[in-house]
């Protein structure tokens, strides 16, 4: 199989997931027992009659039959208009907009410091194997696969915020600082584009601490991924034929090895974007992080159902694009991936 | 005869190799021990704990750890060793359910999948790929919360979320074994499918799938506290360790205990089985096993 028809294929794979992902996820909050509108009404205490109520469900479509409410929602989805809030009254769009540079920015950075952690490690670990560096790399990884990430940041803001005093708990910049101008959203860009120097090392210091901890949740995947894949890779008859032929050691590793092991550790960084969205939704909710992981727990604990719907979808197109990249890059890599 | 053949080659059991590959290996015993006491704990934790885990007023609120009270006291003088204890049932619960379920179903899914093929198996892998596209632990959320927060829904929504990992496993190994001779001779003496499956295939396959389910026992006990933690798991007052460290976080700069012992206890049990499961690992995949010989 060429590598265009290959791509083509990946892609509706992806159109088919989402358009089952929407489905999954409008029936499971839609579908259940439960009045939206009813809910609200009692909720919020208004004292409305039976006309109000009526003409409430009509205005929000809730009276029509489910299959329609999710052709509407979306036909909605598709002309880029995500709703409106039942709740707070406001498009959900707004929200994301503000939300997801937060959490992108966040996993972004936390993405950079578990690589350039994790990789290293891994080829350490693998090459000095059973060493006591290799012992105290791997014990390391399974602390940090191992241990509740809320926990590990409720540590960290004990020793680091509270004792020491040297990180701020929360949010994205202080408070009393001037907002960076939205441009793109991402604070460290913004700042860098506006010249805004003391608003770029202010957002730094407040990104240090969560994206340390979301990142350190999976470093050792990473470097346990990396480990294995070069002792597989090591472990094979044209490594030795590389040997034996008196190839420099570091020639070795480098051209025959490495080359080889990158694949596997490649295909994980998938799965890492995974973990990293799903750590950001603790993380997020522990440092009142704005992103939309904070603004999913929210919306769940309001019983916002479309805003749930709608940051699920975000969160599932987000997940499921990098898996696709990670695949066609594999794919490039690999010709045997394309079979 | 019989009998000098059997002195000149020993019988191999698996499970005395197991034994001695695991007495040899200190983190292995390090993690039995823990999930022994770790079980112990699930099952007499109550009975062993000093007070009830939800009687308030039994030491002054917010007392420091100290012999009367092992793990100090919280918000309302509740003791919250005693609270630990009466935690550990919960998780126990959680793990078991969540493998157990998600376990048999996804196996199962994965034989039938794996072994009739065809369209049958195009649709429920696409079903798992839907599972797929959102990261576990938020779907695992979205289906907690709309099932109504609690407990079971928690474990409901990590079941879901977690049964497509072992109908993957089951079905590539299904589909490994299927081409392979002693298969197809089976099928041209007449053999029913399912004794095919079950006698044939599955004693084949089942390995991974045991690691598999040691590894995911503890990430359902992190799942589930996490879920709590944000409010879609247990519900004050159970005492489930997530939802201890939750309701301790508040207080945490007065008193540190109430959410750093509960959260070291999920730490402690889940390396456990991590710890396990990579030792298992280890010891089944005979590739890994023939290079630690080799090291030898």
């Amino acid at each position: 199989m060429n590598i265009g028809k290959f791509i083509l294929r990946r892609l509706s794979l992806q159109i088919f997931v989402l358009i089952g992902l929407t489905m999954f996820t409008f029936i499971l909050m839609f579908g259940l027992p439960g009045d939206p509108a009813a809910l609200l009404f009692s909720a919020g205490g208004i004292a409305a009659g039976m006309d109000e109520y009526h003409a409430f469900r009509a205005k929000w479509g809730l009276d029509l039959p489910m299959w329609k409410q999710y052709l509407n929602f979306v036909g909605n989805l598709i002309r880029g208009d995500m709703g409106t809030s039942l709740v707070t009254r406001a498009p959900i769009i707004d929200n994301l907009r503000a939300y997801f540079p937060a959490t992108i920015e966040l996993a972004f950075v936390s993405f950079i410091f578990a690589t350039v952690m994790g990789i290293p490690l891994g080829v350490i670990s693998a090459l000095k194997r059973n060493s006591w560096i290799d012992h105290a790399i791997r014990a390391v990884s399974l602390f940090g696969v191992s241990m509740p990430i809320f926990w590990l940041a409720i540590i960290m803001l004990i020793i680091f915020y509270y004792y020491l005093g040297i990180v701020p708990s929360s949010q994205r910049i202080d408070l009393d600082m001037e907002i960076p101008k939205h441009i793109t959203g991402f604070y460290l860009i913004d700042t860098i584009i506006t010249g805004y120097w003391d608003g770029f090392f202010n957002a730094v210091h407040h990104l240090m601490l969560p994206s340390f901890i979301l990142g350190f949740s999976v470093v050792g995947l990473l470097a346990r991924v990396t480990r294995a894949s070069i002792l597989e890779v090591i472990s094979q008859d044209y490594v030795r034929t590389a040997r034996s032929k008196g190839l420099q050691e570091k020639t070795v590793i480098g051209r025959h090895v490495m080359r080889n092991a990158l694949i596997p550790t490649i295909t994980i960084l998938g799965l890492l974007v995974g973990g990293l969205l799903s750590g950001a939704v603790l993380t997020e909710t522990i440092f009142a992080w704005p992103g939309v992981g904070r603004f999913a727990v929210q919306s769940i604990m309001l019983l916002d159902r479309l805003a749930v719907v709608d940051v699920t979808i975000l969160i599932g197109v987000a997940f499921s694009t990098a898996n696709m990249i990670v695949d066609i890059v594999v794919a490039f890599l690999d010709p045997r991936i394309r079979y | 005869m019989v009998d000098q053949e059997i002195t000149l080659r020993p019988q191999k059991n698996t499970f005395i190799e197991l034994i001695n590959a695991v007495k040899i290996n200190p983190p292995a015993v390090f993690s039995l021990v823990i999930l022994f006491i770790y079980v112990f704990i699930g099952l007499f934790g109550s009975m062993l704990a000093p007070y009830e885990f939800d009687e308030m007023g039994v030491g002054i609120p917010l007392q420091k750890p100290s012999w009367e009270y092992l793990f100090g006291t919280d918000e309302f003088g509740r003791d919250v060793f005693s609270r630990v204890l009466a935690g550990g049932i919960i998780s126990l619960r959680i793990g078991v359910l969540v493998v157990g379920i998600a376990g048999t179903f996804g196996s199962l899914v994965g034989l039938v999948s794996g072994y009739i093929g065809g369209w049958i198996d195009e649709s429920i892998m696409r079903i798992t790929d839907i599972f797929l596209s959102v990261p576990d632990l938020v779907m695992a959320l979205v289906i907690a919360t709309s099932l109504g927060a609690s407990i079971d829904a928690a474990i409901i929504g990590i079941t879901l979320v977690r049964w497509t990992g072992y109908a993957r496993l089951i079905r590539s190994g299904v589909i490994a074994e299927k081409g392979k001779d002693y298969i197809t001779a089976s099928r041209a003496l007449g053999l029913h499918p399912s004794r095919i499956i079950f006698k044939h295939i599955f004693p084949n396959s089942y390995t991974a799938t045991l690691v598999q389910a040691t590894f995911d026992f503890g990430l359902a006990i992190l799942f589930a506290s996490g879920l709590s933690f944000v409010g879609a798991g247990a519900q004050p007052p159970e005492p489930e360790w997530g939802a201890l460290v939750a309701s301790g976080r508040q207080y945490v700069r007065a008193a540190w205990w109430i959410p750093i012992f509960p959260g070291f206890a999920i730490f402690g049990v889940v390396l456990a089985f991590n710890i396990l499961g990579d030792t298992l690992r280890d010891f089944l995949d005979p590739k890994l096993r023939h290079s630690m010989d080799q090291k030898h």
